[in-house]
């Protein structure tokens, strides 16, 4: 193993774990969140040297899991969940994995652009500039598709007892 | 509020599973795409869905050679004409994740894509690979990417080989490109009037061959042959790779989209000095470390690229010109703040971008040309001294829009 792959080694062990979760976070399907982590790893080590250089890896990262992931909601033009507004007669505990499912349910139900402006401010804890660097677009969009996103989380999340259900 | 939005999101990961991405999957991922950007190649970037259909065609098979020919006694002519139907295998779509293809996989594939993936795997079923004794190779399927298809095999000793297929489009037959000093780049006319090109890598990491063949037939086959890490040893000759793209059961049953010519070196050369005199005056243009020369063309990435540093009284900064090959689009600015449209001559629209931060400046302008190539025009007030240092060399850029705009409407720069 050369010096190039020694030190994107370091860089993979510290970071696959997270970078694997925010994908999740930003496609709500683990499966998925693999191949995102594994593209946009296999995308850093193209650029290694380069990235390693300007200090810009975990932004790289972001922009290339979040492109992909909006990239994804154009062509496909369609969710692959759907957060149905009624809650289910029958009531259902509450456990971990459930609460889990209604957080994932409400961010999946989030455009993907507001999702990604959500996950990015405060899971990624980025400023509001960074996070707009991340989506390509300004601060005032940023701020307003935060504020939107988390109106509609606040809204969805209310009674912690949405249902899945498998739309088309 | 910060943190209760956090805590809300952490429990979204409550059932997180064990962690399944490797580090030596992720390597060779990245090293496929690293020698695919050198040949041209743009990679994925979302999750596909691949779809299968059964369908019944019609295709021209033939048994194949046992071993490989000699690369002047090859043809793409079927050696035996024989109409046959047969139930092809189900077809398949490249998932859009996929890497290391000529093409962006859209993840999806029409019918019609579907069915030519399902006749040409059944097809190249009949060929039979010319392999050195000893070595085995996995089955290929090629899954629908872009109308095109691709996959590779794997063979005995760690070395992938990736094949992908689509119509010639009028494309006409590659030259060589030397990507590097050590690239080994060589033409050849096969018997029936098809062009190979083989381009050899040697690395330290592995070695890379690839042939490509321009067939009379109407078909372009890429055929690829890496390696894992440390991989060097090659399994496969020249004259075995180039009869895998020569394959008769390769020949697309597709009209497909007319492609541009690809990259030479014969063209960057062309290139180099259509630059030459579209600076401002007083502004002097230099190589880069490590470049080879300031403002020459080379082969980057798929497209032509020249970079340099550009320097006067006010100091040191940097340009980077760059072609992509003609495709269909329009220049927009994406909803980018920073970014407005400007009009060009002819009709033609750039879009022109700044960006301000900690001291470091940069302009981006980008256009198409009259033929449809797409101009990338970059300047920073940042030289290029190899010392990796982001530290602004000048006040501002050195060139300005109107700079830009000048060298996108220069009419000898294009593809």
């Amino acid at each position: 193993m050369d010096d190039r792959d020694r030190e994107f080694r370091a860089y993979f062990e510290a970071r696959v774990a997270v970078v694997r979760r925010t994908a999740f976070l930003l496609c709500g399907d683990w499966h998925r969140a693999e191949d995102l982590a594994q593209t946009a790893l296999a995308k850093v080590y193209v650029h290694w040297g380069r990235l390693d250089r300007d200090g810009r890896v975990d932004a790289y990262v972001r922009k290339v899991l979040v492109r992909a992931v909006i990239d994804e909601s154009r062509w496909r033009g369609r969710r692959p969940e759907t957060v149905v507004e009624a809650v289910p007669e029958v009531a259902q505990a509450s456990t971990g994995v459930e609460e889990a499912m209604d957080v994932r349910r409400a961010l999946a139900a989030l455009p993907p652009r507001q999702r990604a402006a959500v996950v990015l401010r405060y899971w990624e804890d980025l400023p509001v500039a960074e996070t707009a660097a991340a989506l390509g677009c300004s601060e005032g969009t940023v701020k307003s598709q935060v504020s939107k996103g988390l109106d509609a989380l606040r809204r969805a999340l209310a009674t912690r007892r949405t249902v899945l259900w498998e739309g088309s | 509020m910060s943190d209760e939005v956090r805590d809300m999101i952490r429990s979204a990961l409550a059932d997180e599973p064990e962690l399944g991405v490797e580090f030596d999957r992720v390597v060779q991922d990245g090293r496929k795409r690293r020698a695919r950007r050198r040949f041209g190649v743009l990679s994925a970037a979302a999750a596909g869905i691949v779809a299968v259909v059964a369908v019944t065609f019609a295709v021209n098979g033939s048994a194949g050679q046992t071993s490989a020919p000699p690369a002047d006694q090859l043809s793409t002519a079927p050696t035996t004409t024989a109409t046959t139907t047969v139930a092809a295998s189900p077809g398949c779509a490249v998932p859009a994740m996929t890497g290391g293809f000529p093409d962006l996989p859209r993840g999806t594939a029409t019918p019609a894509e579907l069915a030519e993936s399902g006749r040409l795997t059944d097809a190249f079923k009949q060929f039979a690979l010319p392999l050195p004794p000893g070595v085995e190779a996995t089955p290929l399927q090629l899954c629908a990417i872009a109308e095109s298809w691709g996959g590779d095999f794997t063979l005995t000793g760690d070395r992938t080989v990736i094949v992908y297929v689509r119509s010639a489009g009028g494309q006409p037959p590659g030259e060589c490109v030397r990507y590097g000093p050590d690239t080994v780049c060589s033409t050849r006319t096969l018997p029936d009037g098809s062009t190979a090109r083989v381009i050899v890598e040697p690395g330290a990491e592995a070695t890379l061959v690839s042939a490509d063949v321009w067939r009379t037939d109407g078909t372009y086959v890429h055929v690829m042959e890496t390696g894992g890490m440390g991989s060097t040893t090659r399994v496969l000759t020249d004259d075995q790779l180039i009869a895998i793209a020569a394959a008769p059961q390769l020949k697309v049953q597709w009209a497909g989209r007319p492609v541009p010519a690809a990259p030479s070196d014969r063209r960057a050369a062309e290139l180099d000095p259509v630059l030459a005199g579209a600076l401002p005056a007083g502004l002097r243009a230099e190589p880069v470390p490590g470049g080879d020369g300031a403002l020459k063309f080379r082969i980057r990435q798929g497209g032509y690229r020249a970079m340099a540093n550009l320097t006067d009284a006010a100091g040191s900064g940097w340009v980077m010109v760059e072609l992509q090959k003609p495709s269909d689009g329009a220049v927009d600015c994406g909803g980018r703040a920073t970014c407005r449209l400007v009009d060009l001559s002819g009709g033609r629209k750039a879009a022109v971008e700044t960006q301000t931060e900690g001291g470091r400046s940069r302009l981006f302008l980008n256009a198409r040309a009259a033929d449809g190539t797409w101009i990338t025009i970059h300047t920073s007030n940042v030289a290029d001294d190899g010392s990796r240092s982001d530290t602004p060399t000048r006040p501002t850029v050195p060139l300005g829009e109107a700079d830009l705009i000048r060298i996108a409407e220069l009419p000898a720069l294009h593809w």
